[in-house]
């Protein structure tokens, strides 16, 4: 009797010093609120963003500040591993980070993000710029971030495999059809000295874009769109253009490493690889010319559509400068900090003119073709609603996916199988949290 | 029951030619090699890679000598990082993580295997029984405690986290369990106090038991990637682990300077271990001279 | 009298006991049972801790992938741990004295321990290849023209990959042996040799039951740790083909850390607890029959 007593009054004591750490954040934050009372003291922020952005936010800020010069930024980062995992943490252990980047769904579910309509309807933020990606980022009709960067997808070709084969280059206006006869037609050799016509990365964007591509979204509840994928992906292998799943997988095929190593004629990636090969380059770690073309797309679906997976800054709701904060997230996703981030090469949320001829630049980097990227139409890689993780629906498709492509299952029943796990591992439990269309 | 067995194995070694042993140790050393050699291939995949570019680390078949060395690979590790603070970082972590572990551990196994009191046993089994919990669900509420304690962002988050781990209790506890008990108790007969049985008897009888124990906190600690991970926030107090992520962006992993960077990680480690192992040799010859 | 003795005996106890467990009981014993009270919890981290009862375990009934990552985990342990074992004795055994180059033999065998995870599944993923691999070449010239492609088969990826994880940890158990056989007086074995005892029958008279604290402890280490095994098998085959490989320490991992459902994640860490605690307690139970203490 006693003995259950003491336990439960542990029990009620841990569970009280956990959930005591959601109010930690609010003593965390008052000194702030009681030195900044003046007008000249400055405002103090704490900002996380992603490793790979740290040096451009860092470059952008300079400018930033020059405007802004009571709003201080300290700008911080987490190994791109565990970044997640780790910001949430933060976040959730009351943490005084005020606003952070990253992939949003992560963060639905939390109730940290701040809902930023009425900042951006008071600053008169122009939303054009962001195209029909503001809409896509919308969650139940609000805004919670806005996108300073993206990734999109695109059709990478080495330049001196078509020239030996005296074929003509891809052209910009391929059917997925016209992808595989042309990567035949590149295949040639054997065993160690074999020539690929094509790379696609054993990931499961590579066959599930094709679906997308039409429009459809990974948590449809009619999935049959993304058997024609699959099947494709199938049928190249089949072919022997491309390296076989299996074989990729126990080789640690890598597309980065396939298409340096020069034996690979087309290589489907995203827009990040371009760095890759630029540094390579750089590091005269490769000797051939390369260019790009626009992905291939299905019969009947416009030339350049492309995936785009933006990433995004957001406000801490627990922040006590959400104002200022506000203000770090309009400057660095809008025009002047999108112009930062295609000057390093990055793909941007936010697009004019400018940024447009930024992004190019003068034409003395690879790839020649590289406006391309500028000129997509965008479909999200994944839907964003409260409790869709990316991370975990992109690993139904590829669990079930690899059934197929090991020949344990057919596509027909790979994809009725993603479709019950999509309904059950996701669609059931959360399907009150939304507004879906569909 | 074992006489007959005996007797025939008698005629087996007096009849054993020379040869025999001969063919045995062979066969024994073959054996050996190959297995030892499948375990050193990792290595050495490591470390080659460590000099290649990228296209050529994952080229198949494996190109061991690579057509071109890339030292760049290493010049990258010790000028883009502080890799030397990262060093002395994981050096003062480890030592005093391991220091902390023996001490703490063998007493602690010392009340469980030579005092006797009755909840002794049921105390002890809650030690391993904490082991059975997988990190993943501890790393909240451990995460929690730091933060309240208000350690985030310092070593010592680590090396107490480290210090305490049941799996050192319970591997001195075994060894303890093996030692006669006549010697403790003879020891005690002539005044020895309980301390000094601990001290000057016990500790030195399980020298092989310390050394193993050495090898695998410091590996253990020195490896660890996720508890600095989550400790640590400033770059100056980052561990090699942490550290080496470095050369992990979002979308790919620079494998050459990454192996370059654990090549030059894994050093101090094969040095420990080198250096403990003598210890698997001396530690009885020592012991049975005083029992 | 024998109730002061027994203040004395504890008073000694808990004083050898104090520095490890002041410690253990914060840093250790607390979280444990902070998480066990999660497990009873519906918490994403964030906002308030809703009791949720038994429906988290009951959940894990109908739930696919804490099926089959179960099963997966537990036919890993079943043969995994006493092959490492058994082979972990006879490296020691063979490795304890005589062979020259003992040293070297000794640390490459602790190497693949302290290798990075990435080398070591490169390495392997060559050996499995199924095309080029030097293993589907031996087979085929043994006349099998269509050898399995191990590593992507979804029959042969679990099997594979336990043979990668029990070569990986021969070392660490090798290890703890050879620190045991240190601890067994040279004059038994004399005395052995003196009776006429041979090789085997010294292993199995001597060796044995004299290493038997320490294979008491390696059983219960090596089932735990093998119910943990993570990187390893992530970087051989992600868990694939589709679900083939998939440990529950990554369904745990995965429900905690990507699916942020901290109650449920506890709830499958806690069903593996009673798992490993049935065991160690059958096994705590036994010992008395073959472990000797002395």
């Amino acid at each position: 009797m006693k003995k259950s007593l003491k336990l439960a009054m542990t029990g009620s004591l841990l569970v009280g010093l956990l959930a005591g750490c959601g109010s930690n954040g609010e003593t965390a934050g008052e000194k702030n609120t009681t030195s900044s009372g003046e007008e000249a003291a400055p405002v103090h922020l704490k900002a996380t963003v992603l490793p790979d952005d740290l040096e451009t936010f860092k470059t952008a800020y300079a400018e930033f500040s020059k405007e802004n010069p009571n709003i201080e930024v300290e700008f911080e980062t987490i190994p791109q591993k565990q970044y997640y995992e780790k910001l949430r943490m933060q976040l959730s252990s009351g943490n005084d980070i005020d606003l952070f980047g990253g992939n949003m769904d992560v963060f639905l579910d939390t109730g940290v993000l701040e809902p930023l309509d009425d900042s951006i309807k008071n600053a008169g933020v122009d939303v054009s710029g962001y195209g029909p990606l503001y809409d896509s980022l919308k969650v139940n009709g609000k805004v919670y971030g806005l996108p300073y960067r993206k990734s999109n997808w695109m059709l990478y070709y080495n330049k001196n495999l078509f020239d030996q084969a005296g074929v003509p280059y891809p052209s910009d206006d391929m059917t997925w059809n016209e992808f595989r006869d042309l990567a035949k037609k590149m295949t040639k050799g054997e065993g160690v000295d074999k020539i690929y016509g094509a790379f696609l990365q054993p990931w499961a964007q590579t066959w599930y874009m094709q679906g997308v591509q039409t429009g459809a979204s990974i948590i449809d509840k009619d999935l049959s769109t993304f058997k024609a994928g699959l099947q494709f992906r199938l049928d190249m292998e089949k072919d022997g253009s491309m390296m076989g799943w299996a074989e990729q997988i126990t080789t640690s095929a890598h597309y980065n490493s396939a298409f340096q190593k020069g034996n690979v004629a087309m290589n489907l990636i995203g827009d990040w690889h371009v760095a890759q090969l630029r540094q390579a380059e750089a590091e005269k770690k490769i000797n051939f010319d390369w260019d790009v073309v626009p992905v291939p797309h299905p019969d009947g679906v416009a030339v350049n559509t492309s995936l785009a997976t933006p990433v995004s800054l957001m406000v801490n709701s627990k922040s006590k400068h959400k104002e200022e904060a506000f203000k770090v997230i309009e400057f660095m996703s809008g025009a002047k900090g999108a112009k930062q981030f295609a000057a390093k090469g990055f793909l941007t949320g936010y697009m004019n003119d400018d940024i447009r001829k930024t992004y190019i630049g003068d034409g003395s980097l690879k790839p020649k073709n590289i406006h391309y990227f500028v000129e997509q139409k965008e479909y999200p890689e994944y839907p964003l609603l409260p409790g869709v993780k990316n991370i975990l629906v992109q690993s139904i498709y590829m669990q079930e996916g690899e059934l197929a492509l090991t020949g344990a299952e057919t596509v027909d029943q790979a994809i009725d199988k993603i479709g019950e796990r999509v309904a059950s591992e996701w669609a059931e439990k959360y399907a009150n949290d939304y507004k879906a269309g569909k | 029951m074992s006489t007959r067995i005996e007797a025939s194995q008698m005629m087996t070694i007096k009849r054993r030619p020379q040869l025999g042993e001969w063919v045995r140790k062979t066969v024994v050393y073959v054996v050996v090699s190959v297995v030892a050699l499948s375990m050193v291939l990792p290595f050495l995949w490591m470390v080659s890679a460590s000099v290649k570019s990228e296209a050529e680390i994952f080229s198949f078949p494996i190109q061991w000598i690579p057509s071109h060395f890339f030292w760049s690979n290493y010049s990258k590790v010790w000028t883009e990082l502080p890799f030397f603070t990262y060093y002395l970082n994981t050096i003062k972590i480890a030592v005093l993580t391991t220091l902390l572990q023996i001490i703490t551990c063998s007493t602690a196994a010392y009340a469980f295997a030579k005092v006797k009191f009755p909840e002794r046993d049921k105390l002890f089994f809650l030690y391993v029984a904490t082991m059975m919990v997988p990190y993943q669900v501890m790393m909240i509420p451990q995460f929690v405690l730091i933060d309240k304690i208000g350690l985030i962002d310092s070593h010592w988050a680590l090396i107490l986290l480290g210090a305490f781990n049941p799996f050192g209790v319970f591997l001195f506890r075994q060894f303890f369990m093996s030692l006669p008990e006549e010697l403790s108790e003879a020891a005690r007969i002539d005044g020895l106090s309980e301390f000094g049985v601990y001290m000057r008897i016990i500790m030195p009888l399980i020298r092989p038991a310390i050394a193993s124990l050495t090898i695998f906190t410091f590996m253990h600690s020195w490896n660890d990637f996720l508890g600095p991970l989550i400790y640590l926030n400033s770059d100056v107090l980052f561990t090699l682990q942490l550290g080496m992520q470095h050369f992990q962006s979002e979308h790919a992993t620079e494998y050459g300077p990454l192996m370059a960077a654990a090549v030059c990680a894994i050093i101090p480690t094969i040095l420990i271990y080198f250096l403990a192992q003598d210890h698997f040799v001396e530690g009885i010859s020592a012991g049975a001279v005083k029992g | 009298m024998k109730s002061k003795a027994l203040r004395r005996n504890r008073l000694t106890g808990y004083t050898f006991l104090l520095p490890n467990i002041l410690g253990f009981l914060i840093f250790i014993c607390f979280p444990v049972c902070a998480s066990f009270l999660i497990s009873f919890t519906e918490w994403n981290g964030f906002g308030e801790i809703k009791f949720a009862g038994l429906s988290n375990y009951t959940r894990l009934w109908s739930d696919e992938t804490f099926r089959i990552s179960l099963l997966n985990s537990l036919i890993m342990t079943a043969v995994s741990v006493p092959a490492t074992l058994i082979l972990a004795i006879l490296a020691a055994v063979a490795l304890n004295k005589g062979l020259k180059g003992v040293k070297i033999f000794r640390t490459a065998i602790f190497l693949p321990h302290i290798t990075a995870t990435i080398a070591v599944a490169v390495v392997w993923q060559l050996i499995y290849n199924p095309t080029m691999g030097p293993l589907n070449g031996f087979l085929r010239s043994l006349g099998i023209d269509n050898p399995p492609t191990w590593l992507a088969s979804t029959e042969w990826a679990l099997f594979s990959v336990i043979v990668v994880s029990i070569w990986h940890s021969i070392g660490y158990y090798m290890v703890l042996y050879l620190a045991g056989l240190q601890g067994i007086p040279k004059d038994l074995y004399e005395a052995a040799e003196i009776d006429g005892a041979g090789k085997v029958s010294q292993f199995r008279n001597i060796t044995l039951p004299m290493l038997s604290p320490v294979i008491f402890f390696t059983v219960i280490m090596g089932i735990i740790n093998s119910f943990k095994v993570f990187d390893l098998v992530f970087v051989l085959t992600r868990g694939g083909p589709g679900r083939s490989t998939h440990m529950l320490v990554y369904d745990i991992y995965e429900t905690a850390f990507q699916r942020y459902e901290y109650g449920y994640a506890s709830a499958m860490a806690y069903v593996l607890f009673a798992i490993i605690l049935v065991i160690t307690l059958i096994q705590f139970r036994g010992q008395k029959r073959w472990v000797n203490y002395s």
